[in-house]
């Protein structure tokens, strides 16, 4: 029930611009804490604390999209422009995940994998 | 019979007149060596409706021309009976004149028999494939004509042939799909000579008078929401279907979503389709796979390969999560289920106001309002039905139609606007306990339940309501309301259905099944209910001042069901929602869960009658039904592969007579544990020790292999329902032996029906892991949208960089770059020109931003 909002210090630059949100969990457990780090073509702009993760998941139904937040908009800031199509051009999104030690990964699969069914028991 | 390369020839005729005539040449054919036969009758039926042999051809004279064996084989092959007093061969020739005029009494081919109408009449001929062409060109006038090669020889070579042509004029329909007509015309190099045959166009008709169905499935209700069962919720629509029909206040649900639908649609048990649990989330047994086997083809594939056009609408819940996008397999879409068109979303649940919706084999996305209004699914599901069936109306005056309407309400999210949920504004004051109260007088008042029902007790973790703050009685009673204005509404809509329907003058000819409720009324929400479902997904409770407070934020409690909330019920809402019975939603082992309202009719077949039909019925029961009323036989062969039967039992036997003894005897249920085996009135059931909503992995180690549970050892509980309608009176200390024998029942049927073994869904839990996804990196291209939440990539818990490659040019640019449902729960990262102010070296700003909603420190459960 709570918003974490991670804002830069400056400005992105025009142009080709590849930009960065980086979150390094304190310990790879669901629901952890971690740092935020933002940054613009390699430059850091700004960081801040994530006190909590989310443990396990955001919505039974809802979907993810690129260049625009289609249906109910994330932050309620820019609900009046939604879906807020991106005015520039984006190539494209990545996500890369870290993996972590063996047996961590081993704990979060078996997480996600027992929690899939709790909340799917719901359906 | 000897020759190679004879074909079987025939020719049906509209009149016997022309049937006649064309018969006359093709025997001075005959008589002139142009063709050579070994056989040839006319069959008609005469203005009284018997079918005769009227002429045989007999005047020929038969040697040298060989007719006598084919005559003999024609006549006795269509009409058994007669044919025992022949001896077939070189005698047959010598009697078969006997035949001429005489009344066929039975075992003529059933294809033809069926088709031919007093007046009309049909020839029937053995000839040499070299004569086709003469031979068809004889018989002009058929307007409808099948032809079959002999190539066995024998007497079962012109039974099969006489089986494959005949079956153009009844298919034999237990064999999907029907094979498509054969060409029964004769092709020659010109027009002047060949023969057209127009027969072989039509693709699969439905039997005669078949009716158009409609079944109607809400979602996440129980026994004694609806007014028309005696609950607090005004359903007019599901009362005019009572009206127009029949009740059924026995009807049983598997007792979640999924498993229901499967069962319903396929006419099997639901672990016999792979649907022990949900579709998203497979277990690694067969009766827990997600997926139905292709063993069972579902109702709406059998309708439409026998004729009829298929459309299903609404929510769907029978697609493994991962399946849910454009990469397929669709094989687990509604569209390999049968429908010819789909619409609606495929997931479990969705927000009504902003569903991911998907159409055939497609995803559309998410659909915006129209003239400034929100968005809303419930209404938009009846739209989309009704304009399906103009179009096809439009297209084909006659084809019968099958509808899926299977509404998101009422589960969780209810969504409805406040108009609707301040209907009821005041009216759940008095709380759970006094709703239980006044809805079994009610019930009892109608005669749903006998007039000595009694309540089945509160399970103990549900308060009384007389033990709430204020604060508590504020927030539930809303909750009550919105779920009742969301239920109204959803019965509203359906009524809209109907309306359209009868517009259409259809409304006499469409069988209706109304089930109100796929399983009993969902106490997921626990104790508490929230304004936004995902706090106890993630294992967040909030209690009823801090939602209070939380809810200020998204307009007050006032706001509850609106856009900005995404509300669920307290679970004792649930539970009575459920009256007369105990436990809900998930709980197989007892009615709350299991057994649901349900109302049928069909005007031009189906007496209205009030009395109660009070048989057992469960959702298995409904395919075999449809499947009788419409005069479709359940096929053996589907795609070649054979088919496992339906399990189901057609309830047809009950539909003119109330009193008609139960044929529905036996059924087990089992869901997560939970289960119960009904026989003859007596249901014996044992509920796995834990809350329904509560699959911490710590509830969920008691019942992990080597923790020394066993099932045995659950308490079991005994109920005669005949005289305990409600589940009340626990016999189990009585009738030891009565539990003993119902409890091996139990085992062999869940044997029988792949259910075990028991707790196979839940393997995660006790380490049983599905194989472990190993990719990293994901990219997402710029122009992807309504990726489905059940393949986003694994951020929970671990270290992970979003990143977005951007052109922004000069003068700068603001927007989301990627952004993860929505704000009851997700996260996006995006640019915006809100800081300009902060950067006055430049006058447009770019600020990226990052979001994200989390919940607590420690992991949810």
């Amino acid at each position: 029930m709570d918003t974490y909002k991670q804002v830069s210090t400056e400005p992105i630059p025009t142009g080709q611009v590849n930009v960065k949100m980086l979150f390094e969990i304190d310990e790879p457990k669901p629901g952890a804490g971690g740092n935020v780090t933002l940054w613009a073509n390699g430059k850091q702009i700004g960081e801040g604390r994530m006190q909590h993760s989310i443990a396990m998941l955001f919505t039974t139904y809802a979907g993810m999209d690129m260049g625009r937040d289609n249906g109910g908009v994330v932050d309620l800031d820019y609900e009046d422009k939604a879906p807020y199509a991106f005015t520039g051009k984006l190539k494209n999104v990545v996500f890369d995940l870290k993996p972590a030690a063996i047996e961590a990964e081993q704990a979060l699969h078996e997480h996600a994998a027992i929690h899939a069914v709790a909340a799917g028991a719901a359906g | 019979m000897s020759k190679e390369n004879e074909i079987v020839i025939i020719a049906a005729y509209p009149a016997a007149e022309a049937a006649k005539k064309n018969f006359e040449v093709l025997v001075q054919l005959v008589k002139d060596k142009k063709v050579k036969t070994d056989g040839m009758i006319l069959v008609e039926r005469d203005l009284d409706g018997n079918l005769c042999v009227s002429e045989t051809g007999d005047h020929l004279g038969r040697k040298g021309m060989g007719w006598g064996g084919g005559v003999g084989l024609l006549i006795g092959l269509f009409a058994p009976p007669l044919l025992a007093s022949v001896v077939v061969g070189a005698a047959a020739g010598a009697v078969v004149g006997k035949f001429a005029k005489k009344k066929i009494e039975s075992g003529i081919e059933a294809g033809l028999a069926d088709k031919l109408k007093p007046g009309q009449a049909a020839i029937l001929a053995i000839v040499e494939e070299d004569d086709q062409l003469v031979a068809q060109q004889a018989m002009a006038d058929s307007q409808a004509k099948s032809v079959a090669v002999i190539d066995k020889k024998g007497k079962d070579g012109l039974k099969d042939a006489l089986a494959e042509a005949g079956g153009k004029f009844k298919p034999d329909r237990t064999v999907l799909p029907i094979p498509d007509r054969k060409f029964g015309g004769a092709i020659a190099r010109t027009m002047d000579e060949a023969v057209p045959d127009w027969s072989f166009i039509p693709s699969p008709q439905p039997p005669g008078s078949a009716p158009n169905v409609l079944i109607v499935l809400i979602d996440d209700a129980g026994y004694g929401g609806p007014e028309t069962f005696g609950g607090g919720i005004r359903t007019p629509t599901l009362t005019r279907v009572q009206q127009m029909g029949l009740t059924y206040n026995a009807f049983h649900v598997t007792a979640v979503c999924s498993p229901t639908r499967a069962a319903l649609l396929t006419g099997r048990n639901h672990h016999r389709v792979g649907m022990g649990g949900i579709a998203e989330f497979p277990g690694p047994f067969p009766g827990y796979t997600g997926t139905r086997p292709p063993s069972s083809t579902p109702l709406p594939r059998i309708l439409k390969e026998n004729g009829y056009i298929t459309g299903g609408f609404g929510k769907w819940h029978m697609t493994p999560g991962r399946e849910m996008g454009p990469a397929g397999p669709f094989e687990h879409w509604p569209q390999a289920w049968g429908f010819d068109h789909w619409w609606g979303f495929l997931t479990g649940a969705a927000g009504q106001y902003d569903p991911v919706i998907t159409q055939d084999n497609s995803v559309l996305g998410v659909p915006e309002g129209k003239d400034g209004k929100l968005y809303y699914f419930p209404d938009d599901i009846t739209d989309k039905t009704v304009e399906w069936l103009h179009a096809v109306r439009a297209h084909n005056p006659h084809k019968p139609w099958f509808v899926y309407y299977s509404t998101g309400a009422t589960h969780a999210p209810h969504h409805v606007a406040k108009q609707w949920a301040d209907k009821y504004k005041g009216q759940f004051d008095d709380g759970w306990d006094a709703y239980r109260e006044k809805t079994l007088e009610r019930q009892k008042k109608l005669g749903i339940v006998p007039p000595d029902t009694q309540l089945a007790p509160r399970p103990d973790p549900y308060p009384a309501w007389d033990t709430l703050s204020d604060a508590e009685k504020k927030l539930y009673t809303r909750q009550m309301e919105v779920f009742a204005g969301f239920s109204e509404n959803a019965d509203w809509n359906v009524g809209r259905l109907l309306d359209a329907i009868q517009e259409m003058g259809e409304l006499d000819n469409t069988i209706i099944v109304y089930i109100w409720g796929d399983n009993g009324a969902s106490m997921e929400g626990t104790l508490t209910g929230s304004f936004n479902e995902t706090t106890f997904f993630n294992g967040l409770v909030l209690n009823a001042e801090q939602q209070m407070a939380l809810i200020e934020k998204f307009g007050g409690i006032e706001e509850l069901g609106g856009f900005h909330t995404a509300p669920h019920f307290a679970a004792a809402w649930a539970h009575a929602n459920n009256t007369p019975f105990q436990w809900g939603k998930q709980m197989a082992s007892h009615l709350g869960g299991t057994r649901d309202p349900m109302v049928m009719a069909w005007p031009n077949r189906i007496k209205p009658d009030a009395q109660m039909r009070q048989q057992f019925t469960h959702c298995i029961d409904v395919a075999p039904t449809i499947l009788e009323l419409a005069g479709v036989p359940e096929p053996k062969t589907v795609n070649g592969i054979e088919q496992e039967p339906m399990d189901g039992t057609s309830f047809v036997y009950t539909l003119g007579d109330h009193k008609a003894a139960e044929q529905h005897t036996v059924q087990y249920f089992e869901m997560y544990g939970s289960r119960a085996i009904y026989q003859d009135g007596w249901w014996a059931c044992a509920r796995l020790d834990k809350l329904p909503w509560d699959f911490s992995p710590a509830t969920l180690a008691r019942f992990k292999p080597g923790s020394g549970y066993n099932p045995e050892n659950d308490p079991w509980e005994l109920y005669y329902l005949p005289d305990d309608f409600s589940q009340a009176r626990n016999l189990a200390a009585e009738k030891p032996e009565k539990l003993a024998e119902l409890k091996e029942l139990f085992w062999k049927e869940a044997e029988r029906n792949r259910a075990l073994p028991l707790l196979g869904g839940l393997a995660a839990f006790f380490g049983i892991l599905p194989p472990m996804e190993t990719v990293t990196r994901y990219s997402f291209a710029g122009d992807v949208q309504n990726v489905s939440t059940t393949v986003i990539p694994r951020i929970y818990g671990r270290s992970y960089a979003i990143e977005a490659n951007l052109e922004v040019p000069e003068g700068g640019a603001e927007g989301v770059l990627c952004a993860f449902a929505d704000f009851i729960g997700g996260f996006s990262l995006w640019v915006n020109e809100e800081a300009t102010s902060s950067t006055p070296t430049s006058s447009s700003a770019w600020i990226p931003t990052n979001k994200s909603r989390p919940s607590r420190s420690q992991p949810a459960r």
